[in-house]
Formats: structure tokens, sequence, C-alpha cells
């Protein structure tokens, strides 16, 4: 199913949930055991530690998923200008 | 070695450099102009203020001692970014709504606008901060010093000449900050050149950091993989088990809380932020810059450690491995970055402080006692605000000097920066009750922050003094008064922690019970509970749900004069001539509470909300019972408006459909009814026929010796019944399929005037019996309708027939005319009325003649009668023609006199 094909609803429903989830993932992803959980001492990704390349790794996979979801935010979730922009009182 | 000359010359030129750009982007900003200022880009890099040279320098000595603890530093603010959908978004939604000026002024506002709170917190955030900004000096200086001497050696004996130094920084430093931040007071704190300032900053300590990684990483260590093969010679812990402990969790939640309770953090999130929608942006861009920056601090880290001396300093790493190689351009382009991420923190961490401390110290003071701090009636506050912004902003880069001297020779960078990470942590449990918990209370919140911030205190920030007193250092050994159990790093035995570990656990976990406990025991006061509902329920509430002194009143000319104190003759001009259009304010007129509530939330914009609070109230004049009253019902009403608005509407679709049905049921029952005399009617009807013909009959059947002449009567009158009982029989099985709506005939159009013609020929014989005579009036001639016509002869006959059979007037007659009448949106309407002069139908019956078997009072005379029907019969024949038959008031006539039926046809186009 496309996405445009969704009610207007469900797809605030499911930015809201994916809003959510996204931080819980992420630190369930740094915190023991996931974090320390490395199977051969002194394992080497691509030249880089391990311990390393899975920090990074991690992380950017963060930064991707938070620009997917603040790409796919419905607009009408968007918030009205700040008041200084509209100053009229 | 570079030459000093060099040195200060380019740092006085970057510093003239950020001026002009901080100048140009204010004169934009007030002119409208400048869209970039207001970009989602520019906030993104002006958050990364988070970066100073903690950043810059000191996580590659944080790498290099402790291993990958510095990424945690990076991960905590990463969470909460990607996390802004639950966080910071509201705080900034909030930070909107209320204006809010400072972290100080949120928490405060939050709990009933409380002057106390907002006085501890500054305190707590000065004495917190106090470390950071001590942690810069001595960036600064350390680089200064390594840049001029050229010598990788660290904790060279800090001699009377670095202190020297360190305080000619400082002094510099406040000397920038107060041109820099103080220059105006603004109407709501945002200071949009400095802001500009601190982006500009941001890209050029990006960019340092970035060259110095790259030279390092490909200039000198061949590639990634080849300076990481270095990491275990050099003795770097990259394992897992060394990493991941309590340590790193605890810096993860002291970084994420830095983020959110940093004042300069808090200040560049929320009060300088233009728009809310830039948070989008920034979730993701701000993580990014964090990414970027971090990329190279462990290769820089390993080849410091690698490829200098024993007893290098590795927090100058930076620094001193391109001095090493002779890169002196790139060694200054670092200095440069180092000196960039240092100026951005005191500049911004300073403004947020000394706002703090004018807002929530010297205000609150000086409306006490104007005359101790030279404020004359009259006199602009906005003096005093700019000169207690001035003296807090020099007086806490004194303060970290102070700091850094005490503790000179104390180490590493990062220690010291987390001391004050765990110092303003001690905020977050206020913060997370403020947007989250409403039924937090300002006790509460006192409590919490006063005895989190005494654990800290004790457990964290006293131990740096370790090295500066001996009287310290045996406190930490040995306990006060010789209790062990007291120990500022071992407190109640908890043994064998990492002192920072040991801190946060104790200082977070007492903050948080003494805020629950305390909240739990007591309440919040009016102001509080309305202000706790602003800011949880704050996505609940639409633009104008802002409450105000309800009743309250006040002078407009007092309203001015103490504005324009507080703001400023000109802008208080421009807010109260928005008002009132004329120039003069009326002496008398009072200003309404919609404005005073304005006026309160622009006031909290320049002193915060706790002194506008008070301030006004000095003006303001309210009904206070009412007012309470009203807070408390806005408060709940708050609260349980979904719910009621929701039960409302269910309430009401009930009551609807309960009507509907109550309808209904009356329908049926009328129905019922209706079905019942009808039924008994129609027995009636037809037992008076049926009885005439079986006593006939049983006469003809027992009386043998009836004549002739006699029994052709009775045999006469037999067939004459059972004819009514057929004919009657037949209108009731018409009139039922008429009412069915079962189209028994076709509409074609026909010539009226035959049909009326063909009635009255039909009616000869009654109306000859009755001596009625049948006028044909007024009518139009050449007219066609949509009817039947022998179902519109039988609706004429019948209205005829009726007319002729109940006139009892001496000279009975029936008018027939005809007229024409315009209908805009549907076909015209051709109107035939049949009017006599009998004895009319009185106005109680007009309503029921048309019912079934309703018989109108007999003509002595006749004996004959209809069965009842013939009205409703020609009603539905009517309905179904898309006419209609009613009671009329004849034209021309009086009413009451006669009888007058409207048949009204459509006309045939």
């Amino acid at each position: 199913m496309s996405i445009s094909k969704q009610s207007a609803e469900t797809r605030v429903r499911k930015f809201k949930f994916a809003a959510m989830l996204l931080p819980i993932f992420a630190i369930l992803l740094i915190v023991p055991p996931l974090v320390s959980m490395r199977t051969t001492q002194n394992a080497v990704i691509l030249g880089i530690p391990a311990n390393i390349a899975y920090l990074f790794g991690v992380w950017l996979a963060m930064i991707i998923g938070a620009y997917i979801l603040q790409k796919t935010m419905p607009d009408i979730l968007a918030n009205p200008p700040h008041p200084e922009d509209k100053k009229s009182d | 070695m570079i030459s000093g000359t060099l040195v200060f010359g380019t740092s006085i030129a970057y510093v003239i450099l950020l001026f002009i750009l901080a100048y140009i982007s204010d004169k934009n900003a007030r002119l409208g102009k400048g869209k970039l200022l207001r970009s989602p880009l520019v906030f993104t890099l002006a958050l990364s203020v988070y970066c100073t040279s903690w950043t810059f320098y000191g996580a590659v000595g944080s790498a290099a001692r402790n291993g990958l603890e510095f990424f945690a530093i990076y991960l905590g603010p990463t969470l909460v970014f990607i996390g802004w959908w639950f966080g910071l978004r509201k705080l900034i939604r909030i930070g909107h709504k209320q204006r809010i000026t400072s972290i100080a002024d949120f928490v405060s506002s939050r709990f009933g606008k409380s002057e106390r709170l907002a006085i501890l917190i500054t305190i707590m955030a000065v004495v917190g901060i106090t470390p950071y900004i001590a942690l810069q000096l001595k960036a600064i200086s350390t680089s200064l010093r390594v840049i001029l001497t050229d010598s990788p050696n660290a904790a060279l004996p800090q001699t009377g000449d670095e202190v020297g130094l360190a305080f000619g920084v400082a002094a510099a430093m406040a000397l920038f900050s107060v041109m820099f931040g103080t220059r105006n007071i603004n109407a709501n704190e945002q200071h949009h050149g400095v802001v500009a300032a601190i982006a500009f900053e941001a890209i050029i300590k990006f960019i340092a950091l970035i060259a110095v990684g790259l030279f390092v990483v490909f200039g000198l260590g061949g590639g990634f993989e080849a300076t990481y093969a270095r990491a275990e010679d050099v003795g770097v812990a990259l394992d897992a088990s060394s990493n991941f402990g309590p340590r790193w969790i605890t810096i993860t939640i002291l970084s994420a809380a830095a983020i959110i309770c940093l004042p300069r953090q808090f200040q560049i999130t929320v009060v300088e932020n233009a728009n809310e929608n830039h948070l989008r942006t920034a979730s993701w861009a701000f993580p990014l810059y964090l990414f970027g920056i971090s990329i190279f601090t462990m290769p820089i880290a390993i080849m410091g450690l690698s490829l200098l001396p024993a007893g290098a300093d590795p927090d100058m790493f930076v620094l001193t491995l391109p001095l090493a190689y002779d890169q002196q351009a790139l060694a200054l382009f670092a200095f440069i970055g180092g000196f960039s991420s240092a100026t951005s923190m005191i500049i911004i961490a300073s403004i947020a402080l000394s706002i703090m401390i004018s807002n929530h110290i010297v205000v609150p003071l000086a409306l006490r006692s104007p005359k101790l701090f030279g404020l004359k009636q009259g006199q602009g506050m906005t003096r005093l605000l700019l000169t207690s912004r001035r003296v807090s902003i020099s007086a806490v880069l004194f303060l970290g000097f102070i700091y850094f001297w005490l503790t000179s020779g104390s180490g590493a960078l990062a220690p010291i920066g987390l001391i004050s990470f765990a110092g303003v942590a001690q905020f977050l449990p206020a913060i997370l009750a403020a947007l989250y918990w409403r039924d937090a209370t300002v006790s509460g919140a006192l409590a919490g922050l006063l005895v989190g911030f005494i654990f800290w205190a004790y457990t964290s920030f006293l131990p740096s003094f370790g090295t500066a007193s001996p009287f310290i250092t045996d406190l930490l050994l040995y306990g006060p008064w010789q209790m062990e159990f007291l120990r500022p790093q071992v407190l109640f035995g908890l043994e064998n922690m990492d002192p920072l570990v040991h801190s946060v656990f104790w200082s977070l976990l007492a903050n948080s019970l003494a805020l629950i406990v305390v909240s739990f025991l007591t309440q919040n006061n009016t102001v509080g509970q309305l202000q706790a509902a602003q800011f949880v329920d704050v996505f609940k509430q639409t633009e104008n749900s802002q409450y105000s002194f309800t009743r309250s009143s006040a002078p407009l000319n007092d309203l001015l004069n103490m504005t324009q104190r507080v703001l400023g003759t000109e802008h208080a001009g421009r807010l109260f001539a928005t008002y009132s259009n004329s120039d003069r304010i009326e002496q008398n007129k009072d200003a309404s509470p919609h404005f005073i509530a304005n006026l309160e939330k622009e006031l909290a914009g320049s002193i915060g909300a706790a002194s506008a609070h008070v301030l006004l109230g000095q003006v303001v004049s309210g009904d206070t019972v009412t007012l309470e009253e009203v807070m408390q019902m806005a408060d709940e009403t708050q609260q349980i408006l979904e719910y009621s608005q929701r039960l409302e509407q269910t309430a009401t679709e009930l009551q609807s459909t309960t009507r509907q049905l109550q309808a209904a049921n009356n329908q049926l029952r009328q129905l019922d009814q209706q079905k019942d005399e009808f039924l008994s009617q129609v027995s009636h009807e037809v037992r008076t026929p049926m009885t005439a013909i079986r006593s006939f009959s049983e006469i003809l059947l027992t009386n043998k010796d009836l004549d002739s002449q006699q029994k052709q009567s009775f045999i006469n009158t037999i067939h004459e019944e059972s004819m009514r009982l057929t004919s009657l029989l037949d209108e009731i099985l018409d009139l039922n399929a008429l009412e069915r709506g079962e189209q028994l005939w076709t509409n074609e159009p026909i010539d009226p005037n035959k049909a009326i013609a063909r009635s009255i020929q039909v009616c000869t014989p009654i109306t000859e019996q009755h001596q009625v005579e049948v006028r044909l009036g007024e009518h139009i001639r050449h007219v066609q309708v949509e009817a039947n016509f022998d179902r519109i002869c039988q609706v004429f006959i019948n209205l005829i027939s009726n007319a002729a059979k109940y006139n009892n007037a001496a000279k009975p007659f029936v008018e027939i005319t005809s007229e024409i009448t315009k209908m805009s949106d549907k076909p015209d309407q051709l109107t035939i009325r049949f009017t006599d002069n009998g004895p009319g139908i009185s106005s109680a019956h007009s309503n029921t003649i048309f019912d079934k078997f309703w018989r109108g009072a007999r003509n002595p005379d006749t004996a004959q009668s209809g069965s009842g029907l013939g009205l409703a019969i020609s009603r539905e024949i009517l309905s179904q023609m898309n006419g209609s038959l009613e009671l009329d008031v004849p034209k021309g006539g009086k009413a009451g006199m006669g009888a007058c039926f409207a048949v009204r046809l459509p006309v045939h186009m």
C-alpha cells in the first residue's frame, strides 16, 4: 500500500509511533548487552576496530533514521510559525 | 614556533571579524532582512555551541586516557535530538508560548512563577558552570602557551605567568561577551547577531578539527587502518569490557541531560529559536555535526600517543601534532578553531547566566528596594538591566578564573567538564516534572533541586578542590569529623565505584526522591496549578487559551509608566500604540484583562516570568478571590475539558437519537391507534348494510305470506345495501392502494374545464334532488394540467356532491372558479375552488375532515350518506398528481361562511 493512499489519521499515528520507537531502539543499541557484544577480541571491520565501527555505524543509522522520520512527518503536524514571524499585536 | 604577534594578531582579527558579522546580522535582523539568520541551518550550527574546547582539545585527551568514553558525550545529545518529538518540541513550544528567557525562568514559570526557585536555579547554574568556564580558560591559556613556546610537554607547573595569562584571557573574554551580548535589551532575549557569530564559529571549529584530522590520519598515520593498527601498541583501550560499564551509561545520561539543562544550550535551543520547525532539521543535522566532529578524535589520540614524546599532554594533541611536524599554518588554524570553540561557549554561557542573574536576582531586589539600586520614579529599568548583565558577565568569568586558579594543575579537561555536567543535570528531574507531571509542586521542585545540589556539591564539586587544600584532601580520605560513612566519594559506604558514577547516582537519586515525596505531600497554589496546566497540556491548547487577570483592572497610564521603566520609552510606546490608536493615553481608562495578560508576557520576555508577575501585581488590582476561583476552575476545566467535550458530544448524540426514537415510537403508536380505529370503523360501516341485508332476508325466509310488492321492495333494499357494501369495500381497497403509493394510473395533460363540465353533468341528479345551483365562476379557459381525467372527475364529483348534500341554505349553490399561481421553482399551479354557501366547516374540524370516515353534519333531509372516505381518497389522488386538496378561505368571501375546497394541480407547460 502506498503512503499516499493511507488516511491522514493513519499516517499521523504511524509517525508518532515511529517517533517513539526511534529513540527507544537507539538507546537499546548503545547500552549493554548489545554495545559490548563482540565475538572475537580485536575484531576489525574495514580496518577499523569493531567497537568503533559499531558505534559509528549505529550513530549513522540514528542520523539516517532521524532524517527519514522528519522527512515523512505529515504536514498537518507541522507547527504554526513562531509568533514573532506573524507579529501583529 | 609561531610568533606571539602573529598569534595575537590573528586572534584579534578573528574577533573583529566575528564582531562585524554579529553587527551586520543584528542590523539585518532588525530590518527584517536576513532570512538565513532564521534558517534551520543557522539554528543547527548554533546548537553546536555544545562542542566547546572540551570537544576540540579535551575529547582527544579523553580518548587517549579513557578509550571510547568520549563517544558517550555525543551519543547522549544524539538520543535527545532524534527523540525531539517528545522532549525538545514540547520544551520549545512552551518556551515560545510563555516567552521563556532562561532555564531558571522556565522552571520558575512552571512552578507558580516562584522567585525562590528562580534564584536557586540561578545560583546552581552559576556554581555548576564555573568549572566549565574554567575549563575554557584553561584550554585557551594552555593552547596559547603551547603555540607560543612550541612545547608539547604537559603538566608544567603553572607559573605565575600561566595564571596571569588565564586572567588576561578571562578579562578579554569578559570584554568580548559584554560587547556582544549586552549591546541592547531585546524584547525576547533573542540575539541574532550573537547567534550568527556562533554559527560562523561552528563552521570554523569543524573545519579546523577536520583539517587537523586529515593531516594526522593521512599525512602522518597512512590512513585509518594503519592509524588504528597502532592503538594496541600505545595502550588505548578499545575493548568492550573496559568501556561499556556503568560509567558509559552515566556519561550518556549526563550528556543527554546537559544538552537540555546547560544554560547555554537552553538559550540556543529554546530562547534563540526562531521557529519550532527548525527542530526537524536539527534532529538529524545536529547529530550529524557531532558525528563529523568525532571522526578523527580517536585517530588523533592514537597518533599523538604514538608519535609525540611520552608525557605530552593528550589534551593538546590537536595543536602539538601539527606543531611537531612543522605545520605552522595548520597549527595556527587549529588554535583559532580551539579559540572559536572556547569563545562561543563563553559568550553564550555568560549571556545566559547574566540574563538569569539580572532577571532573577537583581530585578527582584531592585523592585523591593528601588533606592538601593538608584532607581528613581519614572526612570527606565533598561539601564539597570544592562549594567547588571555586564557586571554579571564579568563576575561569572571571574568566578571561572578563581576556580581555575584554585584547582590549578588538576589536569585533564574532560573531568572538569563532567563536574559541570553533573551539576546542571540536577535540573533534569525538575524539568521532566515541569513537562510531564502536573502534580509536581513548587515545594517539591525546591526540595529536589536543593537536595540534588547539596549532594552534587559534596560528592563532586568539593572533591575537585582536593589538590588545592589539605583540609579537603583530609575530608576525602577520612570524612568529616572522622565519620567514614560520610566520605564524599564513598558516601554511605558505597565503595568501589567510579567517583563520577557515585556522585551522579547519589545526587540524582536524592534529587528525584525529594521532588516526588515533597510533591506528594504539598499542593500547588492557584498560579502554580494554572501554569502546570499550561506546561503539561501545552499541545492541547489553542492559540488564545491564555489566562488573564480575570476581573482585574489597572489604569493604562500606570501600566505605561511601569512598562517604560522596564522596556524603555520607545518599546513601551510601540506596545501601547497598538492598544490605543491615539498618542495620548487617557488618564482613567482601564486596560483590558487580555491586554494585561499580553503585557505580562512581554515583560516576562525581558525580565523573566516571576519578576514580571510581581511587577504587574503592584499595579494591577484584581478581585483576588474571584481570580483564585477562576484559576481553580480553569485548571480543573483544562484537565477534564477533553473528556467532558467528548462526553458532551456523545450525550448530545444520544439525546437526539432518543428524541428520534421517541418520535418514531409516537408515530407507530398513532398508526396503531389509527389502524384500530379504522378497523372498528370499517366493521361498523360494513355492519350497517349487513344488518339490513340479514334482517330483510330473514323476513323473506320466515314470512312466506308476503305479497309480491313487499317482497320486491325488500329485495330492492337488499340489492341496494349490497351495492353500497360493494362500493364501500371498493373505496377502502382504492384508498388502501393509494396510501401504499401504488400508481394506479398515468398522468397526462388534460383540460380541467372538460373534467369540471363532465362532473357537473354527472352530479346533476344529486344537485337537482337538493335543488342546488352549480355556478361556473371566473375561470381560466385555455389551460392543461398534468392529471388523469377519470380520477380528477372522481375528485370533482366528490366535492360537488358533498357541497350539494350538506348544503342547508335557503338558496343553495356551488361555485367553481379557477386561477393560476406562478411558482418560482416548479411548474405553475392551477387552483380550482369549490365554494358553497352551506354551513361551512368549523375550525375545530378543519384538520379532521380529511380523515377516513369523517362525515359532516348531515342534512336531515338526506338519508343518503357517503362512506366518509371521499375526501381522504380525493386527497390521496391529488397528491399522486403532485397536487393538493385543502380547505381554503373562499376568495373574496368571509371565513366561516360556507366551505371552500381548493384543488391545486401542476399546469402542463
